[in-house]
C-alpha cells in the first residue's frame, strides 16, 4: 500500500484505510520516547493527526504530497504542546500541595464524573435523526463544507435548496433536545 | 425562506459569523428582548458545540477499530515511487558498458534471471496453473499461449487464454552494438470486465477489478460454504485453483458476525487478466535514455523503448475503457502513456495515479487480512 493510493481510497470513501496510517507509529515512539512519552501517547498522539488529517481531507484543504512528513509534524507540534501544558500543570500542583486550590478541584472532578457528557447526548440525537440528515449536520457543522460543495457531493439541485435541507434538519435535530438537559452538559 | 426555518436560517448565519453589521445589531436586540429566542440561540449552540464534539468523538471510536486492524494485519506503507533503485541500476549499468567483463556479467545475470525464473513458475504453476507463454522467439509469437498450452484454464467463461505476470521467458539477452535488448510483452484488456477468482489454503484473489473497494468487501461462511460480500451482493466462492467465474447468488444487508478466522483477499491489477496480443511487437534496448517511438519493421509495427525496462517487470498493455483504446507501458509501479502516432522518438511521460484512473488499474495492491464472518 502506497500514500497515494491511501489517500485515493479514502477519497472515494473507504474510511478504514485510516488503519494504514498507524504505521507511522514507530515514528512516533521514537520521538516520544526522547521525552518521556510512553506507548500511550504515540498512539494518542498519531490519533490526533489522523484526524486533523482526515479532516482537512474530507474538507479540501490537505494539499500535501508527503502525508508522512504532515503527519509527523502535527504530532511533534501537538507534543510540544502537552509537554508545555505538563509543565504548567506540573506547577499547579505545586500550588495544590501548598494547600490552596484543593477543595476547588475535587468538587469540580466530582461534578463531572457522572453525568453523561454533551458528546453523548448529540450522538444519541444524531443517531436518532438518522440519515441523510446525520451526514448533511457532519458535513455543514463539523466540516463546515460550502453548501456548494455539499450540494455537489450528496447530490442536491443546488447551494440553496442543500442549504434549505440542512436547515431542516437542524431543525428536526432539536426536537429531540431538551433545552434543560443540553444547557447544563459539557 | 419557508416561515419556520426563518430563525434557524438566521441562528445559523450568526454562528457561522456570516451576518454583516446591519444584521448583528437587529439580532442582538432581539436577543436581549425575545426571552424565547434567546434560548432558541443557546441551545443551537450547543447543538454545534455537542455535534462537533460527537462527530469526533465517534471518528475517534472508529479508530479504536482501525488500530486493531493495523495490529492485527501488521500492515505497512511503502513509498510511492521506487526511483532509488532505477537509479542505482542505472549507475551500475554505465559502469559496466563497454567493459569487456560486460559479457561475462551478462551471462551471469541470464543464469540468475533463469534460476529466478525457475522460482518463479513455479510458484505461479501452484497457484494458477494454466496459461505460460511457451514460445518466447525474437518474433514474440503471440498465438503462443492458443497453440501450445497443456493445461488450459477451462473454467473462465470467455475461453480466453489469460496470460500470466511476470513471465520472465520472454527475456531476449543478446548483444546489439555492446547493448542489451528485452522483448517486452503486450497485452490487451478491457474494462470494466467479468470477475473471476482463485481460492485456495485461505488466499483469495480476485480478477477483473482493480477498484474493487475492500471496505464494501466481506467474506462470510454458513457451515462450510464460503461467500463473498460486495455492496450488498452476494457470491458463492468454492475452492478454485483456477480461475472461476464469481458468481452471485442473491444479495442481503447481512453478513453475519465477526470470527476469529482470517482470509487474505488480493484484488489483482488488470494485467492479471489481459490477453495476449499480437497487433506489435515492443523491443527496450538498455540505454541511458527514458524514450519510446513507433516504426515499421518487414511490415510489422514495431515499438522501441529506450531506457532500463526489464521484461520480468515491464510490459505493454492495450486498454479498451468507455469506447477509448488507450496504449500504457508499465514497469514496475510506474504507469506511462503512449502515443501510437509517434514515429519519433519521444519522452516518457509517467502518469501520477492519484490523477489517473487508469494507471491505478495496473498497480498491483497489497493482499488484505480480511476476518471472516458466520452468518447462520
Amino acid at each position: 500500500m502506497t500514500e497515494s493510493q491511501i489517500i485515493d481510497e479514502l477519497k472515494k470513501g473507504n474510511e478504514n484505510y485510516l488503519k494504514y496510517l498507524y504505521s507511522f507509529l514507530p515514528d512516533v515512539r521514537r520521538f516520544t520516547r526522547q521525552n518521556n512519552g510512553d506507548e500511550e501517547d504515540a498512539k494518542d498522539l498519531l490519533q490526533d493527526a489522523i484526524i486533523t488529517f482526515y479532516d482537512n481531507l474530507r474538507s479540501g484543504k490537505y494539499l500535501q504530497s508527503n502525508l508522512k512528513g504532515y503527519l509527523l509534524t502535527i504530532c511533534r507540534n501537538k507534543w510540544l504542546d502537552k509537554l508545555d501544558k505538563l509543565k504548567r500543570q506540573a506547577n499547579k500542583i505545586k500550588d495544590i500541595i501548598s494547600g490552596q486550590e484543593e477543595a476547588e478541584e475535587d468538587r469540580q472532578f466530582e461534578f463531572r464524573i457522572h453525568r453523561t457528557s454533551l458528546s453523548e447526548y448529540l450522538q444519541e440525537g444524531l443517531n436518532k435523526l438518522g440519515e441523510p440528515c446525520k451526514t448533511l449536520i457532519e458535513a455543514t457543522v463539523y466540516l463546515k463544507l460550502r453548501m456548494e460543495q455539499v450540494a455537489q457531493d450528496y447530490g442536491y439541485a443546488d447551494a440553496h435548496s442543500a442549504r434549505q435541507q440542512k436547515l431542516r434538519c437542524l431543525k428536526r435535530l432539536k426536537g429531540f433536545i431538551s433545552y434543560e438537559q443540553i444547557i447544563n452538559l459539557i | 425562506m419557508e416561515e419556520d426555518l426563518k430563525d434557524i436560517d438566521l441562528i445559523d448565519r450568526y454562528l457561522n459569523n456570516e451576518l454583516d453589521e446591519q444584521q448583528q445589531r437587529v439580532f442582538k436586540d432581539r436577543y436581549l428582548n425575545d426571552p424565547e429566542f434567546k434560548k432558541e440561540v443557546e441551545v443551537y449552540q450547543k447543538i454545534y458545540e455537542g455535534v462537533e464534539k460527537a462527530t469526533r468523538d465517534s471518528l475517534k471510536q472508529r479508530l479504536e477499530g482501525y488500530y486493531n486492524e493495523y495490529v492485527d494485519e501488521d500492515l505497512s506503507i511503502e513509498e510511492d515511487t521506487k526511483v532509488v533503485s532505477i537509479n542505482k541500476w542505472r549507475r551500475t549499468t554505465w559502469v559496466i558498458t563497454g567493459i569487456a567483463a560486460s559479457l561475462l556479467l551478462v551471462a551471469a545475470g541470464v543464469w540468475y534471471y533463469t534460476l529466478k525464473n525457475a522460482g518463479t513458475n513455479q510458484q505461479i504453476a501452484s497457484t494458477r496453473p494454466a496459461n505460460k507463454i511457451d514460445s518466447p522467439n525474437v518474433k514474440h509469437d503471440q498465438y503462443a499461449g492458443t497453440k501450445g498450452n497443456p493445461s488450459k484454464d477451462h473454467t473462465t467463461k470467455t475461453g480466453e487464454n489469460k496470460l500470466p505476470l511476470p513471465t520472465g521467458k520472454g527475456d531476449q539477452y543478446g548483444l546489439e552494438g555492446g547493448q542489451k535488448v528485452s522483448i517486452i510483452q503486450v497485452l490487451q484488456a478491457n474494462y470494466p470486465q467479468p470477475l473471476f477468482y482463485t481460492f485456495k489454503d485461505s488466499l483469495l484473489s480476485v480478477y477483473g477489478d482493480p477498484q474493487l473497494g475492500l471496505i464494501r468487501l466481506h467474506i462470510f461462511k454458513t457451515g462450510n460454504q464460503y461467500y463473498l460480500w460486495y455492496d450488498g451482493d452476494v457470491y458463492k466462492l468454492d475452492p478454485a485453483n483456477s480461475r472461476t467465474t464469481l458468481k452471485k447468488t442473491g444479495n442481503s444487508e447481512d453478513f453475519g458476525t465477526k470470527s476469529p478466522e482470517r482470509i487474505k483477499v488480493q484484488v489483482e491489477p488488470l494485467q492479471e487478466s489481459a490477453t495476449a496480443s499480437a497487433k506489435f511487437s515492443v523491443r527496450a534496448i538498455q540505454v541511458n535514455d527514458n524514450s519510446y517511438f513507433f516504426m515499421k519493421e518487414k511490415g510489422k509495427q514495431v515499438l522501441e523503448l529506450r531506457g532500463n525496462f526489464m521484461p520480468k517487470k515491464c510490459f505493454v498493455i492495450r486498454l479498451k475503457k468507455d469506447n477509448k483504446q488507450d496504449l500504457y507501458l508499465v514497469n514496475k509501479s510506474s504507469v506511462y502513456l503512449l502515443d501510437e502516432k509517434n514515429t519519433n522518438p519521444a519522452r516518457l511521460k509517467e502518469l501520477s495515479g492519484l490523477i489517473s484512473q487508469e494507471a491505478r488499474l495496473f498497480i498491483k495492491r497489497d493482499a488484505v487480512s480480511l476476518p471472516v464472518y458466520i452468518r447462520k
